[in-house]
């Protein structure tokens, strides 16, 4: 930059300052345009062809990083296939056609900060604009990498990032333990590494999203208005930050492994966020929007420090009555990581990109190679309580929806249908749940049959083959008493004060205050509920222990030295350690990648992603990490989607069918709580189940325990290859198909 | 329910057989409200096959019709550089782009202000309403524009040409247009092909909601200035319209009213709604979002070849079927990012089976197929509204076991049974359904059928009794049996409370003297009085008690029976003092006991009668009330006066002055309870704020 440049910069900048001072009343929230960007503008016009210089900072012997210093960029080469991918496009400032705003820097960013200053407004910045224009960001080599400190001037903080090689790969962080925050400015949120291996306008490809069962974002497929770019909380969103705005009615699967990848013409990697992930969110859009530009990007966004709007307390709420929390201590993790992992060929699909996780996660020990055998689930649901009067006089009446008789009669009845593998679950059957208490006394419920059926039916279990999974939950406290307080014993929310967690209401979008809300155990308190469920097990033999999405809810504590997400993963996990030690076996309703080593089976395993307008096809991306290490089965089908197509989608998937059973008729749930189970009555599926079960035996007999390998559809038919070469054909369409030389009937499967 | 076993086998068949497209996916959460107006989840109705018009590069759609198999879309704030600012992109019937439509004027360029609406008629001539240029447009197919037509001139249309803001436009077989003028709160606007007003269409009147009338009354006492700052109070703009394929009614949907049962109109050719008998469209119980009920605001409408009608809501990007009686099926569609779901979704079309949505922001063209539930519902539905129940039996019976939320299909179930004569069963269909009046019909046959079968053992009975009776009496004679004499009213207390009770007048002036009054009997008589109340809450028929009695609390009965009837007491007593009434505040309480009796005899005698009456007879039960209440009313009257010794004006008074000051009691006890929960909030706020103060280090 020369010095009629800098003096031109700096007159602007002092005259943007004054007008921001002047107009600082009326910013509200982040603004698009800061200061910075209409210098940008003014660069445009100097017209000098714009040269990077990459110097290698460090070398293995797969891969070589290099760094422009001037921009901060960095170039990964892999020596293997002689692809060359960039942290941010390497292309004159100002040179893309769509971008506006500070979107003009973002594209020449490693980070985009939110922060919330000393008036407690949400601002934001770029480590372009907000450093490396400054000449505020330092490169330092490091021992198999390099570090850029970059400071930001505006935000008064610096925020240091360190790359280094790794075998496959490399590693990129942001320091979290070395941030320095000169002021009160707290740091919210940073998304990283937003164009690392962005895909341009002429790429093919797509990107990877583990949503649900995973999806596939195509490059440049015009989906790229306003509002339909992606966003989702790894591991769903966080219990503590529900407030009223942020309740949704649509359906949606969440993230379960913390990955995404990208696939470009043929080439791809793997990105794995290894620390931090609990309160990250990925975030994906297309081309052609003004704030992306003309690529395809997929990236995370790391919180720092956690933040929300919200009603002040006995205030009526509206959006500008919200008042902004910042949590009082920062997220603890020492530093944000994302690891990059590549494809050392030009074959590269989301199947090889799954089963590279696959083996990434059994070196890890978190997944590992089972006997694998395909069974038919149930779920079944013992009872609800229902409000009755008598003489006027209201009382709760334990309903009885399916005795542990009728259960014994129900897996009888599907032995002799010729289901002859059953796992089972078996939810609503304890006093806890009927009195609302912590469900870990599991004494099983007089109004069902009481000890002795129980005995009775976990012995026919035990004779017949079929695992019985009772539900638990150590998380979920309905009401207070028998030994937990729902004040002292709760995590709180980020006004410390109790989390209440109230079903949504369906059709005003609105926590449903009229009923009773449910509160979160303390992440640290884990411990005598789980010596209950130690002593439960002893005492009544029960084999497996079923803990359904609420029993494994991410939550944070953000009291004062509370534990926010990253920690309750760790005494999470202790508390399946400490269970794992016992005898039962652990089934898990669509656990996070964390969970994984402690389910001996998983259920409602998504056969669908959340279908986002962004979306251009659904994958069996977490079967393809699943399949074949632990038995998984779908959702409860019955429930969700019942259809031949639905049946068909998890033969394609490898995904075992689940259906949630009772004995009763579905009208004894109106006027209850449960009202959602609106089609679990056995005897209309009855002869259903058995018919779709052959399916899966036959299934079952050939792929075994195989992985899968290979997995494309063509039109209406889709072929999953496994790795013990069988194939599965599912034809979803109107006609007959021939693929492969095999023919499929409409509607219909092949599995050879 | 039990009774249907024989039909799973086709309820299944009915459940699975129907086949889906592969690609298909759920809308939003959906939804249908339950007699109680309570939302309750269903399966998705629709399913999303396609979602079309990505990478056609539209910026703006705001309209879309269907016309000759095909799918006009209307783009505008199209990019400028090849000079057109609207278009009209055709997609056929894959969806697929097939051509575009550019507007021109002798060859040049066409610029509209703010196109709003499209339409195509049976010759092929395009209508575009454009709102900020005042007028509507007619292009030939090829988009030249041959004429326009500003606003018609008539004595009927009252305001200015800067001021017409045609927005939406249609027109009949006949060629009549329609045009949808913003803010034009008369009707659609009708002209023919040359532009000359015929007269308004569907002409709204101001309905005499107690608002309205409360305005007239104000609007008397009201000074000049105090007029002009009140609204004027007009009937509700229409937002948008739409025609059927015969042509034989016009819809209209209206943004926000608060006359819920105007928010769809379906207008005859004689310009009358013919739903205006239907009690409210969209959604009930609503949850204040920043202080304002979030309301249903209808902007788009459509009706399909089996005649439903599908309106969209603005405010929560939700689609309500309704049939075309004006009756809810479900709600789905919902606020999002995902497919089936919406930000701005500005139009809805029919297309066969098939329901399109065009969402202006997204620039998309969203493509819904009934799911298996959404196909059952509809086709029971089509032949319940035929009368044909036997054949609504089967697919009612699908959606029930697909679904037991699904209220309406009971009663579609319990039709079926009832004309395949099991009475017993629809009954316990309509109970399900919640459906009173069918029920009682149900019930009057049962009735027939139990009274039919108990005529001989009844008549058995009749002979059983009579010859006991006749032996008795036999023996008696002969001195074989003595007449025991029981004497349980050694005081006559008993017996004189009767005679107090048909003599009221007499009866109460001289209990004062002869003491022939009992705490016990009037503690009795209360007790019975709130007993009734229960009892008649809790066991009267399902005719006669929409209630759910399982819901029912005794507390509500404790408070406003026995808590009515206390302070009514005290305060009468109180007052007594002031009117130099002569009665204790025992004697009062006793002597108002007795006065309860008539009433609480009523409605033992309703709750026993409402199960056996079916509702035509319902009038028997409302003059017993009547007569139990006026005898009870009369008791009253002259307790008080027998015992206060009052003049019958000074009775008249002191009852009234007694409401009075109940009522400013019960006033005082509710701004006590306002107080004290108020104080309690306040409480709450200030201790988590401290809390949270206190954890962040101020």
């Amino acid at each position: 930059m020369n010095k009629r440049l800098l003096a031109l910069l700096l007159s602007v900048f002092l005259l943007l300052t004054v007008f921001s001072a002047v107009y600082a009343d009326e910013e509200t929230e982040a603004t698009e345009e800061t200061a910075e960007d209409e210098v940008v503008l003014l660069l445009d016009e100097e017209e000098e062809v714009e040269t990077f210089d990459f110097q290698e900072y460090a070398s293995n012997a797969n891969f070589s990083l290099s760094c422009d210093e001037k921009t901060t960029f960095i170039c990964l080469k892999d020596k293997r296939t002689g692809q060359e991918w960039y942290s941010n496009p390497p292309i004159p400032l100002g040179s893309d056609p769509y971008v506006q705003g500070i979107a003009q820097t973002d594209i020449r960013s490693v980070m985009h900060v939110t922060y919330t200053n000393a008036a407690m407004k949400v601002k934001e910045t770029n480590s372009y604009s907000g450093s490396v224009m400054k000449n505020a960001a330092k490169v330092k080599k490091q021992a198999n990498g390099l570090r850029v400190d970059y400071r930001f001037t505006e935000l008064k903080a610096t925020i240091p990032v360190r790359y280094t090689l790794t075998d496959d790969g490399m590693k990129a962080e942001i320091l979290f333990s070395e941030i320095e925050e000169e002021t009160t400015n707290y740091i919210n949120n940073i998304d990283f590494l937003t164009y690392f291996g962005a895909a341009g306008e002429k790429d093919e490809g797509y990107l990877v999203i583990p949503d649900g069962s995973g999806a596939l974002v195509r490059f440049n497929n015009q989906k790229n208005m306003d509002g339909m770019a992606y966003k989702q909380s790894f591991y769903g969103d966080d219990l503590a930050a529900i407030t009223d705005s942020s309740v949704t009615t649509s359906r949606m699967e969440s993230i379960t492994l913390p990955v995404y990848g990208i696939v470009k013409n043929g080439y791809g990697f793997l990105a794995e966020v290894t620390s931090g992930v609990e309160n990250a969110s990925l975030k994906a859009a297309t081309s052609g929007n003004r704030l992306v530009g003309a690529y395809n990007i997929v990236y995370t966004n790391a919180v720092y420090h956690t933040y929300y709007s919200l009603p002040l307390m006995g205030q009526i709420a509206t959006e500008r009555s919200n008042v902004l929390y910042n949590a009082q201590d920062r997220v603890s993790s020492e530093t944000y990581t994302v690891e990059y992992h590549f494809a050392a060929d030009d074959k590269t699909d989301y199947v090889s990109l799954a089963s590279m996780y696959r083996t990434i996660l059994t070196t890890r020990g978190w997944l590992s190679k089972n006997e694998v055998e395909d069974a038919f689930y149930a779920e079944f649901y013992g009872g609800v309580n229902k409000t009755k009067s008598f003489a006027g006089i209201l009382y709760t009446a334990r309903e009885t929806l399916t005795s542990f008789q009728d259960a014994q009669a129900i897996l009888e009845s599907l032995k002799a249908g010729g289901v002859s593998k059953i796992h089972a679950t078996y939810q609503c059957f304890s006093d806890d749940f009927f009195a609302s208490d912590l469900e870990v006394k599991l004494n099983p419920s007089g109004s069902l049959g009481g000890g002795s059926a129980m005995a009775e039916l976990l012995s026919y279990a035990a004779d017949n083959g079929v695992t019985l999974g009772v539900a638990a939950d150590f998380i979920d406290l309905p009401s207070g008493g028998n030994g937990y307080s729902t004040f002292w014993d709760v995590a709180d929310a980020i006004n410390i004060s109790p989390i209440k967690v109230y079903p949504t209401s369906l059709n005003s979008n609105t926590q449903d205050t009229s009923k009773k809300p449910y509160y979160l155990i303390d992440p640290q308190k884990y411990q005598t509920a789980i010596e209950s469920l130690q002593k439960a097990i002893a005492d009544h033999g029960y084999t497996g222990l079923y803990f359904d999405d609420d029993a494994l809810e991410l939550y944070s504590d953000l009291a004062p030295n509370g534990y926010q997400r990253e920690r309750t993963v760790t005494t999470q996990s202790e508390a399946m350690d400490a269970l794992a030690q016992t005898d039962a076996a652990i089934v898990m309703s669509n656990p996070n990648a964390y969970m994984f080593a402690y389910a001996d089976q998983m259920v409602n395993i998504p056969v669908t992603s959340s279908n986002e307008i962004l979306f251009d096809e659904d994958v069996p991306f977490l079967q393809t990490v699943l399949r074949g290490m632990v038995n998984i089965a779908g959702e409860n089908m019955n429930i969700t989607d019942v259809s031949e197509t639905a049946f068909l989608k998890h033969l394609e998937y490898g995904t075992d069918l689940r259906y949630a059973l009772m004995e009763a008729d579905s009208e004894v749930l109106l006027n209850t709580d449960m009202t959602f189970l609106y089609s679990a009555k056995y005897e209309v599926y009855k002869d259903e189940i058995p018919k779709r079960w052959k399916a899966f035996e036959e299934f079952g007999k050939a792929v075994g325990s195989a992985n899968i390998s290979a997995h494309k559809k063509d039109g209406n038919v889709a072929v999953t290859t496994y790795d013990n070469g069988a194939k599965v054909y599912v034809n979803y369409g109107a006609t007959a198909a021939t693929i492969d030389g095999v023919t499929v009937e409409p509607l219909s499967y092949a599995i050879h | 329910m039990k009774k249907c076993r024989a039909f799973l086998a086709i309820v299944l068949m009915l459940i699975l057989v129907l086949s889906i497209p592969a690609s298909a996916q759920g809308t939003g959460k959906s939804y249908v409200y339950n007699h109680n107006r309570i939302a309750q989840e269903i399966p998705d109705p629709y399913n999303v096959t396609k979602i079309a018009g990505q990478g056609l590069g539209m910026v703006k759609p705001v309209d879309m019709t269907i016309h000759n198999d095909e799918v006009y879309v209307l783009d505008t704030d199209h990019d400028a550089a090849d000079g057109y600012s609207a278009r009209i992109l055709i997609l056929n019937q894959d969806y697929q782009l097939d051509r575009e439509i550019f507007f021109k004027e002798g060859g040049e360029a066409y610029d509209f202000q703010e196109a709003k609406g499209l339409w195509v008629d049976e010759l092929d001539r395009i209508y575009v309403a454009d709102r900020s240029a005042h007028k509507l447009d007619v292009f030939d197919p090829q988009g030249n524009l041959t004429h326009s037509f500003g606003l018609p001139e008539s004595p009927m249309i009252t305001y200015t040409e800067e001021s017409y803001l045609p927005t939406k436009v249609l027109t009949d077989h006949l060629g009549v247009i329609y045009v949808q003028v913003e803010g034009d709160y008369r009707g659609f606007i009708m002209m023919d092909q040359n532009g000359e007003f015929l007269g308004y269409f569907g002409s709204n009147d101001v309905t005499r909601t107690a608002d309205v009338i409360a305005m007239q009354f104000w609007k008397i006492i009201m000074t000049d200035e105090q007029l002009q700052r009140v609204q004027l109070v007009l009937p509700m703009e229409y937002s948008n319209f739409c025609i059927d394929e015969a042509g034989a009614f016009i819809y209209g949907v209206r943004g926000s009213t608060e006359d819920m049962n105007e928010l769809i109109r379906k207008i005859n050719c004689k310009s009358k709604n013919v739903l205006d008998y239907k009690s409210t469209f969209g959604d009930y119980n609503l949850a204040r979002v920043g202080g304002q009920a979030k309301k249903t605001s209808f902007n788009a409408i459509t009706v399909d070849e089996d005649g439903f009608i599908t309106a969209f809501d603005s405010t929560w990007q939700r689609l309500f079927q309704y049939t075309p009686e004006g009756d809810l099926m479900y709600v789905f569609g919902g606020q999002g990012s995902q497919q089936g779901t919406f930000i701005n979704g500005v139009d809805v079309e029919s297309w066969g089976k098939q329901l399109l949505v065009l969402d202006s922001d997204y620039a998309t063209v969203t493509v819904m197929e009934p799911s298996t539930f959404g196909s059952n519902v509809r086709q029971g539905e089509i032949y319940y509204s035929q009368g044909d129940y036997q054949s609504s039996m089967a697919p009612f019976q699908a959606v029930v076991a697909e679904c037991m939320n699904y209220e309406f299909g009971y009663q579609g179930i319990g039709k079926a049974q009832y004309m395949q004569r099991d009475y017993e069963a629809a009954m316990d269909s309509f109970y399900l359904a919640h459906d009173q009046l069918d029920y009682s019909m149900a019930f009057k046959m049962y009735r027939g059928e139990v009274m039919r079968s108990l005529t001989l053992p009844f008549l058995i009975l009749i002979v059983l009794i009579a010859v006991i009776a006749i032996t008795v009496s036999i023996l008696r004679k002969k001195g074989i049996l003595k007449k025991k004499k029981l004497v349980l009213d050694e005081s006559g207390k008993v017996k004189y409370m009767f005679h107090t009770l048909l003599h009221p007048i007499e009866g109460y002036e001289e209990m004062r003297y002869n003491k022939k009054y009992s705490l016990a009997i009037a503690n009795i008589a209360i007790f019975f009085f709130f007993f009734s109340s229960v009892i008649m809450s809790m066991y009267s028929g399902f005719i006669f008690n929409g209630k759910n009695a399982q819901n029912y609390n005794v507390l509500i009965t404790i408070v406003s029976v026995l808590g009515g009837f206390t302070l009514f007491v005290l305060v009468n007593w109180l007052m007594a003092t002031f009117l130099e009434g002569k009665g204790k505040f025992k004697e009062v309480w006793i002597y108002l006991g007795y006065a309860t009796i008539p009433y609480s005899v009523t409605c033992f005698l309703y709750t026993l009668l409402s199960n056996l009456l079916t509702s035509e007879e319902s009038t028997f039960l409302w003059y017993l009330m009547i007569i139990g209440q006026g005898w009870a009313i009369v008791m009253v009257f002259f307790a008080l006066q027998g015992l206060h010794m009052y003049s019958f004006w000074r009775n008249i008074l002191s009852i009234l002055i007694t409401i009075l000051g109940m009522l400013a009691v019960i006033f005082i006890i509710f701004l006590m309870f306002n107080l004290f929960v108020q104080f309690f909030s306040f409480v709450e706020s200030i201790y988590t704020e401290s809390m949270y103060r206190f954890a962040v280090g101020f």
